[in-house]
């Protein structure tokens, strides 16, 4: 099934078959002993970097462990960080925002002077970001340039459809439809920049339905991606019925094996056992019930104990956006406690 | 590092590989209610983008969607900077501009509403383009000469030449005065003037009016232009990041703001100074904006990626951004007004408002367990006891490691001519020995420094060799010959090879041998009577004297044999063989030429005897001690003697400089006056000194003759010693009464060896536990009593011959080895030892309280 939250959240401890890896996740780099330095200082870990997210257990106890999705991460960079195990030393630091919470994570190399994990999480998060149209839904992008579609490196084309009218506006727009491998196209002839680049990865379901035009193929996308609904009327409608099960079967296809569209390759390959060892492979999962809240969130999280921004409001005193301030404060009793 | 931080409620990252600069960022309200922001990349990308800041159920503003990007098109030449303006003729609509390196074009947004959300249809059309001759820098876009709904253009080339046009007509060009770079310029309202922040450091001000006079008389083609002057200047002696314009419609006040690497300064419009602020931290890019009541606000990032907002010189709040932004501007959205538009080098776009709840980065807190202090002390123990077989490895790698070096002496036992010339050289005794150093590596030595060591009248050459980066087997040849007519002390060779080994630890090898005895001493014919005695017990069968002496086996008779020394010096040894009785007696008339061929005696007799564990040498009658005090009376008279020559020697000198110096002095002098006798003085001075010389020539040799005297004595009585009492070791007494007799400068060997004796008296060999309780000996002090230490002497000698003593002295020198080697094993760091110490002193500490609480309970 299309990912749910492998790559947007971050989540704590999960059960081992959330652990497991989605079909076409790829795992990049795998290094064995990094500490999570501002949860679970102290303790040797395991990080796998697959092409979705990050993942780290403790060795010691494989239960606790981390899931970060590369979608959620906002900023990466190095730090000097007092590592229990290693002392001062540079780490990864990692800002997250998963459902506008914001986490922090810290991890450690224990092995001096190893810089690996730098690389690889930095590398496979600018392959995952330079990646995107694999995987979300682009509204009036430069997709299309002199009427050819910038095909992306693992993208095969099947169908290129002339004269199909979109039926987003009143009176639909001529253009092209193209179906492939990754995602459909359609582009209005007359405006290049008005345009529609859905993966099927973003679709939620395909139908074929009468509309005020006449029968239309009615593509809907995920909730995620805005959940629009799009028509698409193809003259005659024996073509419609032909495009509609390509695309069905297409879908399917796609469902088995999904293509994220992100690569990383290591410049020597020594790496390539990688994909056939087990996650975790010495020890048996005992699956402990969902919905267990546990407290280990406030380790990470960024700022202290905030979990939520408040709602911002306009200040009139800066002329900023500013949070709304907790009552009982006022931004001067809040900006008189900083000693200046 | 900041309390508050930045809420970040809009971002969009950039997906593919572009790069962005300071003037990327553009926002505008354009044709409609709320502000877009519109971004151009270096490889020409521009997109527009429209955050739609819808509020969710829960008061939160929506996310990037899809639909927030208005359009995304490649205009396929770099994008150097965006403008908005009304710049078509006849439109009050705002169109907007783009500036290429060769070009400036200008856009129009189109929409076109669909019945849905995606069905919008966004258009950008390109109404016109100037072209450009000269490769642009940046432009700013303005109502120029108090044009009112209309914006004119000037865009400044990189050679500062600056192009000006009216919308879609090219008005005048004109190159600016002293230029040498484009720096960032603004177009200042009130005075209808450009200012212009140039490589100068100084901020010019051009009015368009004058501008405009230069520019119609000059040519594009004409570089150098017509000089003209700004209307004023104002001087920042620092170059310009960035320069902004603010003027307030109500006051109307002009505010220039510009942003130094160190500074941001605000001036009127007219160039007064308003007020400067200086920064602690490097800015990165600023934006400015202005409050109704005409409150300048400033927006400053630093390179610790801090955002600072300034009202006037006045800090009113600052937040952490998560990333380093290049540009900065501020938006007035749907639901938000005044939100912070940050974009980085790399394309990632976000939108934030300023946070208010505060929060300090700290470590994540450490679980803090009470310290077992037992469980330390055991850690502390089992590691320090792995540091010390560490370091105690080391040690053994330092000396015991015949492994590493192979280290060979081998003594030619035939002797050949001698090539070496002495003053005293006589035929007969001119021969020397050859001996040879094979040095065998097993391990890399950086460096090998070999000396081959003698005692004297010996000597050896050549007496030490280095070798570098030693790998492979060496080996190194030296003669031994005699040097000097004298006694011989003995005829032991030593080689010393220091290294250091390829990993910097320093080691010592170390061998000896022993040298032939025709080296030394020839055989005579034997002699009868002699005053000196010396006989030696054995309780084997004696052995032939031929058989013991190989060398010399054809000149010799079986039961008699007399050596005599190679340089005729001391008088000759005779080594008689009692055939019934067990004995060999040695009869000389000087102790010191007894010595050696009692030592060579001995060792060849244990050598012959070496598989006969019981065999034993026994020396029953008394010391020869009266002649050894002999000995040392005429070494202390003689070192006395030359200390006096010495001192008189530089009296002597002293009292030559100093007639030189006076008859140096009559000699100048202008008017000659008579020498008074001083040539006399001089020359009887001179005559002295020589012969004072001479005599402490003389004298030296002879101290050096009752040097090698003395200490062949000392060996005689060291050797009989060892043999009387059967003592293995005779290190203890051999360094108390140091055989090896040597003078320096300020320290003779009598007073060593009263140094040492003393220290003997008080420690080993005391005889009561009063004597151990005095203070041990520790200085040097000079002998001028000879007699005291003459008694000294005989006290250690005798405390040393008596059997109980000596066992005693056995027992104590072994503990006192057994310490030491303890000792070597225990040595622990200075640092571990406080350590350690403390820990003690905690766990000490611990065991009171532990007490102390017992106590309590009990109570």
């Amino acid at each position: 099934m299309a990912l749910t939250w492998e790559d947007k959240e971050v989540r704590f401890d999960i059960p081992f078959s959330e652990m497991r890896l989605k079909s076409e996740e790829k795992i990049v780099d795998r290094l064995d002993n990094i500490e999570d330095t501002k949860g679970n200082g102290g303790d040797r870990g395991r990080m796998i970097i697959t092409t979705l997210r990050i993942l780290w257990h403790s060795i010691s106890s494989p239960r606790i462990n981390l899931s970060i999705g590369f979608n959620s991460i906002i900023s990466i960079s190095t730090k000097v960080v007092n590592s229990k195990l290693r002392g001062t030393t540079q780490a990864l630091h990692m800002l997250t925002n998963s459902n506008n919470t914001r986490f922090e994570f810290i991890f450690t190399n224990l092995i001096p002077g190893n810089m690996r994990h730098f690389t690889s999480v930095m590398g496979v998060h600018k392959a995952y970001l330079s990646s995107k149209l694999y995987r979300e839904l682009k509204l009036r992008g430069a997709v299309v340039y002199n009427k050819q579609l910038k095909i992306l490196p693992l993208e095969q084309v099947f169908t290129t459809l002339h004269g199909v009218w979109n039926l987003s506006s009143d009176q639909g727009n001529l253009g092209t439809l193209i179906i492939s491998n990754v995602r459909l196209v359609w582009f209005a002839d007359m405006n290049e920049g008005f345009n529609i680049s859905l993966p099927h990865l973003q679709i939620d379901t395909i139908k074929v339905r009468d509309s005020k035009f006449g029968t239309a193929l009615v593509i809907t996308s995920t909730q995620e991606s805005g959940g629009y609904i799009l028509g698409f009327r193809i003259d005659p409608e024996e073509k419609l019925h032909v495009v509609y099960k390509e695309l069905i079967s297409l879908y399917l296809v796609y469902n088995k094996k999904p293509i994220y569209g992100v690569e990383y390759k290591w410049s020597h390959q020594k790496e390539t056992d990688l994909q056939k060892q087990h996650l975790i492979d010495d020890f048996s999962e005992v699956e402990e019930p969902k919905g267990e809240m546990t407290n280990v969130i406030t380790a990470y999280l960024a700022d202290g104990g905030h979990i939520k921004d408040r709602m911002p409001l306009y200040s009139e005193d800066l002329g900023i956006a500013i949070e709304s301030i907790k009552e009982g404060y006022t931004l001067q009793k809040l900006w008189e406690v900083i000693p200046m | 590092m900041s309390l508050f931080k930045t809420r970040e409620f809009w971002s969009v990252t950039d997906d593919t590989e572009e790069e962005f600069d300071q003037s990327s960022l553009k926002i505008s309200r354009l044709n409609g209610d709320s502000d877009f922001v519109l971004i151009g990349s270096h490889s020409g990308l521009l997109k527009i983008y429209k955050p739609s800041t819808d509020l969710n159920e829960n008061n939160v503003l929506s996310p990037y969607k899809a639909n927030d990007l208005i359009i995304e098109k490649n205009l396929n030449f770099p994008i150097l900077q965006i403008g908005v303006g009304k710049l078509v003729s006849g439109s009050n609509q705002v169109q907007i501009a783009i500036l290429h390196v060769r070009s400036f074009a200008v856009y129009s947004l189109t929409t076109k509403d669909g019945a849905v959300e995606h069905g919008n249809q966004n258009m950008i059309n390109l109404l016109y383009e100037h072209k450009l001759r000269r490769a642009a820098a940046n432009f700013i876009i303005g109502g120029f000469g108090g044009s009112e709904n209309r914006d004119f253009i000037a865009v400044q080339s990189l050679d500062g030449m600056l192009s000006l046009f009216e919308q879609e007509t090219f008005v005048f060009c004109c190159f600016l005065p002293n230029f040498l770079l484009p720096g960032p310029f603004v177009y200042s309202k009130r005075t209808d003037s450009f200012l212009m922040a140039g490589t100068n450091w100084k901020i010019e001000s051009f009015s368009y009016k004058t501008l405009s006079a230069i520019g119609q008389n000059s040519q594009e083609s004409d570089i150098s232009g017509l000089k003209f002057q700004p209307d004023w200047s104002f001087g920042l002696n620092e170059d310009v990041v960035d320069i902004q314009y603010q003027f307030g419609e109500l006051s109307k006040e002009g505010f220039v703001v510009i942003l130094g690497e160190r500074n941001v300064v605000c001036l009127s419009d007219s160039g007064k100074l308003k007020f400067m602020k200086r920064l602690e931290y490097s800015p990165m890019c600023f934006t400015t904006y202005l409050l109704s009541d005409n409150k300048l606000m400033t927006l400053v990032v630093s390179e610790t990626n801090s955002l600072l907002l300034y009202q006037n010189t006045m800090l009113r709040w600052s937040a952490q951004l998560p990333n380093s932004p290049i540009s900065i501007g501020r938006a007035n959205f749907k639901n938000l007004r005044g939100s912070i538009v940050t974009l980085t080098e790399s394309g990632e776009l976000s939108c934030a408002y300023l946070g208010t709840q505060p929060s300090l980065f700290s470590a994540p807190p450490l679980i803090n367990q009470e310290l077992d202090y037992e469980q330390a002390e055991m850690e502390m123990a089992t590691l320090s006891k792995v540091i010390r077989t560490r370091f105690s490895n080391d040690l053994k790698l330092s000396n015991k490691n015949e492994h590493e070096l192979g280290l060979e002496l081998n003594v030619n036992p035939h002797l050949e001519e001698s090539v070496f010339k002495s003053a005293h050289r006589e035929n007969d005794y001119a021969m020397m020995c050859t001996v040879t150093v094979v040095l065998s590596p097993r391990a890399i030595f950086e460096e090998i420094n070999l000396c081959v060591h003698v005692h004297k009248p010996l000597k050896v050459h050549p007496q030490s060799a280095f070798f570098a980066n030693l790998s492979e087997g060496t080996s190194f040849q030296c003669q031994v010959h005699m040097d000097e007519e004298a006694e011989i002390a003995s005829i032991q060779v030593t080689t010393i090879a220091t290294c250091i080994s390829s990993i910097g630890v320093p080691k010592i090898f170390k061998k000896t041998s022993v040298l032939p005895l025709n080296l030394v001493l020839k055989t005579n014919p034997p002699m009868k009577e002699n005053n000196l005695k010396i006989t030696l017990n054995i309780n084997e069968n004696s052995i032939p004297l031929s058989t013991l002496f190989p060398e010399n086996a054809l000149t010799l008779s079986s039961n008699a044999v007399c050596f005599a020394n190679v340089s005729n010096e001391g008088s000759p040894v005779t080594i008689l063989l009692a055939k019934s009785s067990q004995r060999y007696r040695l009869q000389s008339d000087s102790l010191a030429s007894l010595n050696l061929c009692t030592q060579e005696l001995i060792r060849r007799l244990q050598k012959y005897f070496a598989n006969n564990k019981t065999f034993k040498i026994t020396f029953n009658s008394s010391l020869p001690l009266t002649q050894l005090v002999q000995y040392i009376n005429e070494h202390f008279e003689y070192r006395r003697k030359v200390n006096f020559l010495q001192n008189e020697l530089i009296q002597l000198g002293a009292q030559f400089r100093l007639i030189q110096k006076r008859l140096i002095s009559k000699f100048k002098d202008k008017n000659p006056t008579p020498l008074t006798n001083l040539d006399m003085l001089l020359n009887d001075t001179y005559n002295e000194t020589l012969r004072t010389t001479v005599d402490l020539e003389k004298t030296t040799m002879d101290l050096s003759r009752s040097q090698t005297n003395l200490s062949s004595a000392l060996y005689l009585i060291l050797t009989l010693v060892q043999i009387m009492e059967d003592v293995d070791d005779r290190g203890l007494l051999e360094n108390a009464l140091a055989p090896i007799v040597e003078d320096y400068e300020g320290q003779n060997w009598e007073d060593v060896l009263d140094a040492s004796l003393n220290h003997l008296l008080r420690t080993t060999l005391a005889k009561s536990e009063k004597d151990q309780l005095r203070a041990k000996y520790t200085c040097y002090e000079e002998v001028k009593d000879l007699a005291k230490l003459e008694k000294h002497l005989m006290m250690v000698l005798e405390r040393v011959c008596k059997k109980g003593t000596i066992l005693e002295v056995t027992q104590d020198e072994e503990n006192v080895d057994h310490d030491e080697a303890k000792e070597d094993e225990d040595v622990i760091p200075v640092g571990s030892r406080l350590g350690e110490s403390s820990t003690r002193l905690l766990s000490a500490r611990k065991s009171l309280l532990r007490r102390r609480q017992k106590i309590n309970e009990d109570n």
